[in-house]
């Protein structure tokens, strides 16, 4: 029973954890504007991040290392300085989006200014690294964040035009925007979906956690049933926006439109539990972000790091992260829309997911490291083709970003 | 003198350029009287003839996955080679000079059977 | 076998056991007894050896880890003077693998001022700074 209860909060916690303030936004955007056209790269990327994810955690698993050592050791100090540079200033980007969402979903609950929750939530965040375990902060979050079921909830209650949601699907609905912008949209709904915080934070957790060989099979189970459900509840996002907000040709530009199909759907209730999933889910993203950025400097460093030890014992990757908080407050602070930030965030961060995702790629298959736990033959093709899709997403965002003005 | 002085450096023989240090190769003995690891001692160098070609080791280890990644960085680092060490001239902060009758060696680490 | 392989192995019998540095020593994690991080490895101290070497001269063996804020210079060039070197003799290593095991405590290796700094100055000064998170 016991056993089956962690396999269970396992699950659920993936589920909650999946989504932050990045597949919010970028899914109900796309939703809005393209229906379900997109949905294909929302599947591409969650097989994307299932893929990786659960290499990452079998090395950190077996061999103790977290992602950003790979980085370091694998890629060289030189190589591994550039990709350090990236992944901090985007997790940093992450951050402040996340800090935002929480404060703008905070905003809806209460209709005070977001700018004056910005301070709160940020503290809260920092509260919660600096004295609750890492166990009870994942469960807590993960498992508050799962009232974003309301969107699916919402979706259903709505009366879904299948016909209509298929003929997108299979491109046969004209959405009237040009291919640029198409495909812009594209990379960034992979990036939101293959953010590289993720598996800093799924590695290092797994770490935090003192996973060994013996917890693979759970681990694999978290990523492979928890990510897919995380994934159908971003396609549910995007089909409450498809189906209320396209027809009137409202694009969404702030948080309070991604949540209006719920409320239209499902009423005050439905409204209230899914505001409550949506500030569960952009605190656990903004945790793990904050998180993400002390563990990269730390594991790049050599720092002593983690919350299974007292902030005395790792002195400068907390500091890390409360430098990084502030940054952050003050970065919003000077007034910049979140929503904007977020979208940023996600196509940079498809711009530096090949330097993260090849020192995965080569390890997991490194017999010093994982012994006979390296990557079946099948896993390394499905791990190649990936690459080369990142390569691809990674050279396009930044042109596409440019020719289509950030998807305008 | 430190070792990482070594990686990267110009490697020569008879004043041509015959490529860089990839990396050293280390002899570490079973036993060293009073240590848990035997103290390790340069056993030679692995030149590669391009600077940046040889970074994950792949044309040296007996890996060979993920296929197509391993395929091209063995193709990067082609031509790599060994050098013992007593077929070392010189070895400064300015490169490495090879001797006139230096042997070249297979650059592999896994197929010579460890004692 | 491809063209590149052609070459054979030295008719030389080993005993121990061959390891690429830069491969499979540099830029690794270095930990304590305990498993804590103490640094990742920058470089290797080696005994130093005459030049030109005469035939015969026996091969320099590595006397010390060396780490600390010196990856900056590995990168950009440059170096850094001798006493802001972290050094751990390598009769302190335990053992080899994903991670370079030390036998001792990280108490008893050198740490950086930094560390110790921050921790002193400002995490204990915060209330739950001495406290494990739960």
């Amino acid at each position: 029973m016991k056993r089956l209860f962690a396999v269970a909060l396992g699950v659920l916690t993936a589920i909650g954890g999946f989504l932050d303030i990045g597949d919010l936004v970028t899914n109900a955007v796309v939703g809005s504007r393209f229906g379900w056209s997109l949905a294909w790269v929302v599947v591409v990327g969650v097989v994307g991040i299932c893929l990786f994810a659960q290499m990452a955690g079998r090395v950190a698993a077996v061999s103790g290392r977290a992602t950003f050592e790979l980085v370091r050791e694998r890629m060289g100090p030189r190589l591994g300085l550039a990709n350090l540079a990236a992944s901090f200033l985007i997790n940093l980007l992450t951050l402040t989006a996340e800090v935002g969402g929480i404060a703008l979903a905070l905003q809806l609950a209460s209709s005070v200014h977001y700018l004056l929750w910005v301070p709160v939530a940020a503290l809260a965040v920092w509260q919660v690294i600096w004295r609750v375990g890492f166990d009870v902060m994942e469960n807590v979050t993960g498992l508050v964040g799962l009232l974003l079921v309301g969107f699916a909830v919402a979706f259903f209650l709505l009366g879904p035009d299948w016909t209509q949601l298929t003929d997108q699907l299979l491109q046969r609905a004209p959405h009237g925007e040009s291919p640029a912008t198409y495909w812009f949209y594209a990379v960034a709904l992979f990036g939101a979906a293959l953010t590289p915080y993720e598996v800093f934070f799924f590695s290092s957790g797994a770490v935090e956690e003192g996973w060994s060989s013996e917890d693979l099979a759970q681990s694999r189970l978290n990523v492979l049933v928890g990510f897919p459900l995380g994934g159908l509840l971003s396609l549910a996002i995007a089909g409450c926006a498809a189906l209320t907000l396209m027809p009137l040709g409202v694009e969404v530009t702030t948080l309070s439109q991604v949540v209006l199909p719920v409320a239209e759907a499902g009423g005050r209730v439905l409204l209230i539990a899914i505001i409550l999933g949506v500030v569960a889910a952009t605190f656990g993203a903004a945790l793990e972000t904050t998180l993400s950025t002390g563990y990269t400097l730390a594991q790049f460093f050599g720092w002593s790091w983690g919350k299974f030890r007292a902030p005395a014992e790792a002195a400068r990757f907390h500091i890390t992260m409360i430098v990084c908080l502030l940054v952050g407050v003050a970065v919003l602070a000077t007034g910049v829309d979140p929503v904007m930030v977020t979208e940023i965030s996600v196509v940079f961060s498809a711009v530096a997911l090949p330097l993260t995702y090849l020192p995965i790629l080569i390890v997991a298959n490194d017999p010093d490291y994982l012994g006979d736990q390296v990557n079946p033959r099948l896993l390394n093709i499905a791990g190649q083709v990936y690459f080369v899709l990142i390569l691809v997403a990674s050279v396009a965002a930044i042109p596409l970003m440019i020719v289509t003005g950030v998807g305008r | 003198m430190f070792l990482g002085d070594l990686v990267a450096a110009p490697v020569l023989q008879d004043g041509r350029r015959v490529g860089y240090v990839a990396d050293v190769r280390l002899l570490v003995p079973p036993h060293t009287p009073g240590q848990r690891v035997g103290t390790p001692r340069v056993y030679g160098i692995v030149v590669c003839p391009r600077r940046t070609a040889s970074f994950v080791g792949y044309e040296r280890t007996g890996v060979r996955e993920p296929r197509l990644l391993a395929a091209f960085f063995r193709w990067r680092a082609r031509g790599s080679f060994l050098v013992l060490w007593p077929d070392l001239a010189r070895v400064g902060e300015n490169g490495v000079d090879l001797r006139l009758d230096a042997r070249r060696w297979s650059a592999d680490l896994d197929s010579r059977p460890q004692l | 076998m491809t063209s590149h392989d052609a070459l054979s192995h030295p008719p030389v019998h080993i005993v121990g056991q061959l390891v690429d540095a830069r491969l499979s020593l540099l830029d690794r994690q270095v930990v304590d007894v305990d498993g804590r991080p103490v640094g990742v490895l920058d470089d290797l101290e080696l005994t130093d050896v005459a030049s030109p070497l005469e035939p015969g001269t026996p091969p320099p063996e590595v006397t010390s880890l060396v780490h600390g804020p010196i990856v900056l210079e590995r990168i950009f060039g440059g170096r850094r003077p001798d006493a802001h070197l972290l050094r751990i003799g390598w009769d302190a290593v335990a053992k080899l693998g994903p991670a370079i095991e030390l036998a001792a405590p990280a108490s008893e290796l050198p740490t950086s001022w930094v560390e110790s700094w921050l921790r002193d100055r400002v995490i204990v000064r915060i209330p739950g700074g001495r406290h494990v998170p739960r």
